[in-house]
């Protein structure tokens, strides 16, 4: 297990950290951390994918020179950012006096990660979607060198491969328990989440949403075993956010963090069109910015990696859709959009499987919207809240037209409960930003 | 008397925190959700109205600092009596606190949580604002959400935590296949089996996907993930012969009773349901990955053997 550990870490260290240091220099270190795990796993696997379609095998041999080649210019391009991040972290951790309150907050949070560490080097992939799909391509992969020996039927492509080919990773440097990656993604989400919140909020304020976050039971669970559902929520949901950390400081790095890890997600999943959500959000800015390039910038970075798969899935599948042709396909759905009985189904199906499930969260991200108009601060956050309200929407009307197109989508309750653990984040990244506000309002 | 005055009596507080104490240590010794289903008010509400007053109201009469001394030894006692009971559970197995003590550990974390966040509430009281500007009911309202929401998750993350901490704790020595053992029973050391006494290149024939094999051995994703590289065929439940001639030397079909429920039972269960002509049969001892008799050269017959489980060589 210990050369895949410093494997993932060499990713990590190697190829995510420079490029985050490139694109978001200003970042909070916690966040760049973070940051580096998701983009490093990810462009990494994503050039294991491409190389192997070139004729490279996988074998440890042959993914080391992968990640040299990256991580020499990487490295050389972002030397001076990396070493200035090195010298700064520990004077930080040294510098940091923490308060009573702040030391039981991390002490909640370390449990919780170490817990969840503790239990993905102990246990190999055992449960029933890993072992049959993602795992198991990730061992076909790894154990045959080439991928056509895991697409035996449609069933083995019907799911992009970061997940596989993480695990195999691991198994080509002789590891058998892949899922203290999972754990990483579970910790990474915890990091960028209270990096990007640090960013507007207090260092007490930011590590209190942090706990509230990590302690949000489907997040934890889903640490602990390997479904592709968390590692989609935080390239998503940390996804949205950058946009609106590039619309608040009007730097083209977060466009592109976001276009990369909004990518990086559909190379997860790619049949929730959450992505199509940020893709027009992106428009609408770039309109009402009157940055129309920043759209351009932003499909430059966004769509080579999405159509990377697509275009794969297709040649296997022999047919399919291009993006376009996906998007045209959900106006099949408008011929069923006066059916109220259906919606009536629909909306029944959304409040036992998802609204019920977020509980708590749910009813304070309503009374945060109430909130932001009484202190005025609606234009301050607007787009934040507009991201999440367009999220809403594509979960709706992607329910109503799943309704339309299977015939047993009532029966699969739990896969919706699944896909709405994104928007844990973004509800508690929204409240957090609304009772910073109340706490100045306070002062 | 108006509802903020009421609130503001001394003895609501303390009346409201022995009340949820009382309600959690009875859904310990019923089961959780006991006080919710016969007094129509979840103790999940009592817990969160009850920091959530804590939060909010005054806590400076004596009678509290008398309620806050006795929360001090009541979280060490459940904090210690919690722990214990999760790593006698976590040496033995699953249900076993239950089964000796009668006392669901699912139902022990709440109290040993609301003790917590008492404590935790009465030292830093302080740093959290009773109320901002002229947001009026909307604070509260935001603030008491986020409390149920962390009522709601906190007990289930952590006795999850504890639970699973706990069985490692005693089971490091455990290899993969104890492990993968204790996720998938039986199934898993019959896949090791049939791994075991068949080449990497076989042709494994499975029973069809229906009941009594549907998550199982009728299963060819889930048999190939365990299998692989060997070649899967999935067969109907009365394989036809021309199917049986087509099947070449090294070809095992397999031999299985299948777990879950069918009709009419056990008549149901068992595969091949037909006879077959077999070079070897190998059947598996049950509770071990060992082989417990080999025939060769016979016809096999649904029911001819002790054993259920094994594989026919054609």
């Amino acid at each position: 297990m210990i050369l895949s550990t410093a494997l993932i870490l060499l990713i990590t260290i190697g190829i995510g950290l420079p490029i985050t240091l490139l694109l978001t220099p200003r970042l909070n270190k916690l966040a760049i951390l973070g940051l580096s795990y998701l983009l490093g796993i990810g462009i990494y696997t994503l050039l294991m994918f491409a190389g192997n379609i070139f004729g490279i095998r996988f074998s440890l041999l042959n993914e080391l020179g992968l990640l040299f080649l990256l991580l020499v210019p990487l490295v050389f391009f972002a030397k001076r950012r990396m070493k200035n991040f090195f010298i700064e972290i520990p004077k930080a951790v040294k510098n940091s006096k923490l308060e009573p309150v702040e030391k039981v907050m991390l002490g909640v949070l370390v449990f919780l990660i170490v817990t969840s560490f503790i239990n993905t080097f102990y246990w190999p992939v055992y449960m029933w979607d890993s072992i049959v799909l993602y795992d198991f391509r990730g061992h076909v992969f790894a154990g045959t060198g080439y991928m056509k020996e895991a697409f035996i039927d449609s069933y083995y492509y019907g799911y992009p491969l970061l997940t596989s080919l993480a695990h195999s990773i691991i198994y080509l440097a002789g590891g058998k328990y892949p899922q203290f990656l999972y754990s990483a993604f579970y910790l990474s989400l915890g990091l960028i989440f209270y990096g990007f919140l640090r960013e507007f909020a207090s260092w007490k304020l930011s590590l209190l949403f942090s706990v509230v976050l990590l302690i949000t039971g489907p997040l934890f669970y889903h640490s602990l075993f390997s479904y592709t559902n968390l590692t989609f929520t935080v390239y998503l949901a940390m996804g949205a956010i950058s946009i609106f950390l590039w619309d608040k400081k009007k730097d083209s790095g977060y466009l592109i963090l976001s276009a990369l890890l909004i990518g990086l997600s559909t190379w997860v999943r790619s049949t929730e069109p959450f992505w199509a959500a940020v893709l027009l959000i992106v428009f609408l800015v770039s309109i009402y910015r009157k940055k129309v390039w920043n759209f351009a910038l932003y499909s430059l970075f966004f769509f080579p990696i999405r159509e990377v798969w697509k275009v794969f899935q297709n040649y296997l599948y022999g047919n399919g859709a291009s993006t376009v042709t996906e998007i045209s396909g959900y106006g099949n759905m408008f011929s069923s959009i006066f059916d109220m009985n259906r919606w009536g189904q629909v909306i029944t199906y959304l409040y036992k499987y998802v609204v019920t499930p977020w509980g708590g969260i749910f009813a304070a991200f309503v009374v945060a919207v109430i909130a932001l108009f009484l202190i005025k601060k609606q234009k301050d956050l607007f787009l934040i809240y507009f991201i999440v309200f367009v999220f809403l929407a594509v979960l709706i009307l992607g329910t109503f037209s799943f309704s339309v197109t299977m015939e047993s989508w009532y029966a699969i309750g739990d896969a919706a409960e699944r896909l709405s653990m994104l928007f844990y984040p973004l509800f508690i990244f929204c409240i957090a930003l609304v009772l910073s506000k109340f706490v100045k309002i306070k002062k | 008397m108006n509802l903020k005055q009421l609130y503001q009596k001394p003895i609501i507080l303390p009346a409201l925190m022995i009340l949820t104490y009382l309600s959690l240590l009875l859904e310990t010794i019923k089961y959780p959700g006991f006080v919710g289903n016969h007094f129509l008010i979840s103790a999940k509400v009592y817990f969160a109205l009850a920091l959530f007053l804590l939060i909010f109201l005054n806590t400076g009469a004596k009678l509290m600092k008398f309620v806050f001394r006795v929360n001090r030894i009541l979280l060490i006692a459940f904090s210690v009596v919690y722990i214990t009971l999760n790593l006698i559970e976590g040496a033995h197995y699953t249900n076993y606190v239950l089964n000796f003590f009668h006392l669901h550990l699912d139902g022990m974390i709440y109290l040993v949580l609301f003790s917590f966040l008492v404590f935790i509430i009465e030292k830093f009281k302080h740093l959290i604002p009773n109320s901002v500007g002229k947001l009026g009911i909307i604070y509260p309202a935001m603030i008491f959400s986020l409390v149920f929401f962390g009522v709601s998750n906190m007990p289930y993350v952590f006795d999850m935590a504890f639970a699973r901490d706990s069985y490692i704790v005693f089971h490091l020595n455990s290899s993969y296949d104890d492990k993968m053992f204790y996720q998938w029973g039986k199934f898993y050391r019959f896949m090791v089996f049939v791994k075991n006494n068949t080449p990497t290149d076989s042709t494994i024939v499975l029973p069809p996907m229906e009941d009594p094999w549907l998550m199982g051995s009728g299963n060819p994703h889930f048999v190939r993930a365990f299998l692989h590289p060997r070649k899967i065929v999935q067969e109907t439940k009365i394989i036809s012969e021309s199917d049986l001639k087509k099947y070449g030397s090294n070809t095992y079909i397999l031999v299985t009773w299948g777990k879950e429920v069918c009709k009419p039972d056990p008549e149901c269960h068992g595969w091949p349901r037909q006879d077959i002509p077999a070079k070897k049969i190998i059947y598996e001892e049950p509770d071990s990955v060992n082989a417990a008799e080999v025939k060769e050269n016979l016809i096999y017959k649904l029911g001819d053997s002790k054993y259920v489980y094994g594989v026919i060589e054609l």
